[in-house]
């Protein structure tokens, strides 16, 4: 017994470290890169002036924190990408659900989908602009339109692949097509749907900062089109950062919420 | 004793685009209320697709069936306990889907799970139960509807022997003790002579009635169990002849 649960400890010793070093080695990367970025742009290796540095984009974001410019860009994006974010999942949750309800239908609309998906969506942004203006509803459109018929698809085919025995079982207990939607399909759909969450936040970032190269007055995209325009090369440096450190923000809100899915069931 | 349910000439077939299956033909039985019978047939003969007709799943292309407006369970061939659901909340799926979750159906699945051992695991998930425990979950499960006709496909068959004829020893008593109708498919020969009272032999596909063969063992049948039966002397001479049967 005592044997055993050394040698657990000492697995549990292991795999800490493991993860330590791991977490060590990849900070290392980031403190290099930075470190190497800063050096070659200090002694003129690089252009800053094309290439920006670390310290020139801290120094970007103080000047912008300053008068709260930053913020603003940051919080509209933010909110764009998320508004965008909900409806492509709720339309697409609604609409792979009524796809299976009715197959006619589905089999009817399937090649339009498939197109749909295939058609690169950032031809789709003028038009939106003469259609809807150069406001916000454009860029928030322009992000459901990168996402939505990917996400409609992919849920719409794992939901028909789900195991038909299971609809079976719903049918002896008495219950309706709906009852398998609700009671089968849709829960052991849920690893699914928060995989397609994953992939549908990414997007709409790229749908959303599409739409803001076009469209915006403000908002990360803008600041990037801008910075272009003007040679403020620091600004669109800068904006990409903070693009990234989003990206990875949004990945981790949905893992938590994968995590906290998987505890209460 | 009145018919619970009789099929008078019962065909189907599947159709598709590559042609048409025919699955059963010609089917004529009656089961008596209180009865345990048995279906055995050769691997694709249309047992399932028997009892999908008995349950109203699947709606015979000739002839007729009628039930005296009993309440059937269907217990699947797999369980199909939904991982996502506790013990308790999988058994009480039935009730949940047509509305009656009442507080008599909590107390009557609280008994069953307490009489078949399940009670300990109700807050549990399927993943953390054995093989045999899963196959009670799911007959408690079909047993909450309270059903007078009960249709078992295969329940045994993704158990281990020794599993087996422990649960295929404890279903028959909670089916007899709850006083239930049942039909049991098979194709494990010494299965349906120890659970049946009468054996319905289907041929190959299109499965239509072979024989219909009586079991009359030696022993009380009060103290009938599944195990008992094996120990009855006419045991192999139902099985030779059940084997004969199927093989001719
Ligand atoms: N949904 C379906 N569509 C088309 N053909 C089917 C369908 N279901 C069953 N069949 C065919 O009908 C025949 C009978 O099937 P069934 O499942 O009733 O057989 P079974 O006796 O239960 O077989 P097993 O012993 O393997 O469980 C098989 O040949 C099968 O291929
Ligand atoms: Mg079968």
């Amino acid at each position: 017994m005592n044997i055993f649960a050394n040698l657990q400890q000492e697995y549990l010793k292991a795999q800490r470290f493991r993860k330590r070093t791991i977490q060590a080695v990849r900070f290392f990367i980031l403190i290099c890169f930075l470190a190497v970025w800063e050096i070659t742009a200090d002694l003129d290796i690089i252009d800053s002036f094309f290439f920006s540095s670390p310290s020139r984009i801290i120094r970007t974001i103080l000047q912008m924190a300053n008068d709260y410019s930053l913020f603003h860009n940051i919080g509209i994006t933010l909110l764009e990408t998320v508004f965008s974010f909900v409806l492509i999942v709720l339309i697409s949750l609604a609409s792979a659900m009524l796809l299976w309800l009715l197959p006619s239908f589905s089999e009817v609309l399937e090649p339009y989908l498939v197109m749909l998906n295939s058609l690169p969506k950032s031809a789709l942004a003028p038009l939106f602009i003469v259609w809807l203006g150069a406001n916000t509803t454009t860029i928030i459109v322009a992000g459901i339109s990168v996402a939505l018929f990917g996400s409609i698809l992919n849920l719409y085919q794992s939901f028909k692949s789900t195991d038909e025995e299971m609809e079976k079982l719903i049918y002896t207990l008495g219950g309706t097509k709906w009852d398998v939607l609700s009671k089968a399909i849709l829960p052991s759909n849920i690893p699914t749907i928060l995989s397609s969450m994953k992939v549908n936040i990414g997007l709409s970032l790229v749908g959303v900062i599409i739409g803001e190269f076009l469209a915006a007055r403000a908002g990360l995209g803008y600041l990037i089109i801008y910075g272009s325009q003007v040679f403020k090369l620091d600004l669109v440096i800068m904006s990409i950062v903070i693009l990234c450190f989003i990206a990875v923000l949004f990945y981790g809100i949905i893992g938590l919420l994968e995590k906290h899915i998987k505890r209460a069931a | 004793m009145s018919h619970i349910l009789s099929l008078q000439n019962a065909g189907v077939s599947y159709h598709s685009l590559s042609g048409e299956t025919i699955a059963l033909q010609n089917i004529s039985f009656h089961v008596e209320e209180g009865e345990f019978l048995s279906i055995v047939g050769p691997s694709g003969c249309g047992k399932s697709t028997l009892l999908s007709i008995i349950a109203g799943l699947v709606e015979p292309e000739e002839g007729s069936i009628t039930t005296n407006g009993c309440r059937i369970g269907y217990m699947l061939q797999r369980d199909h306990l939904f991982e996502w659901r506790t013990v308790l909340k999988n058994i009480l799926l039935g009730p949940e889907i047509s509305h009656c979750l009442t507080l008599d159906k909590r107390i009557l699945a609280d008994r069953l799970l307490k009489q078949y051992g399940l009670y300990p695991f109700k807050d549990k998930y399927p993943s953390e139960l054995s093989g045999g425990m899963r196959q009670r979950a799911a007959l408690i499960r079909t047993l909450v509807m309270e059903p007078d006709l009960l249709l078992l496909d295969e329940p045994f068959s993704a158990l281990d022997y020794q599993t087996r004829l422990n649960v295929s020893d404890d279903i028959y008593r909670i089916i007899r003790e709850e006083h239930k109708t049942a039909i049991l498919v098979t194709h494990d020969l010494s299965e349906a002579i120890s659970l049946g009272e009468r054996i319905v032999v289907l041929t190959k596909r299109p499965g239509t009635i072979k024989d219909i063969i009586t079991i009359d063992l030696s022993i009380d049948n009060e103290e009938r169990t599944p195990l008992l039966s094996r120990d009855a002397p006419e045991f192999k001479t139902y099985f030779n002849l059940l084997w004969k049967e199927l093989n001719t």
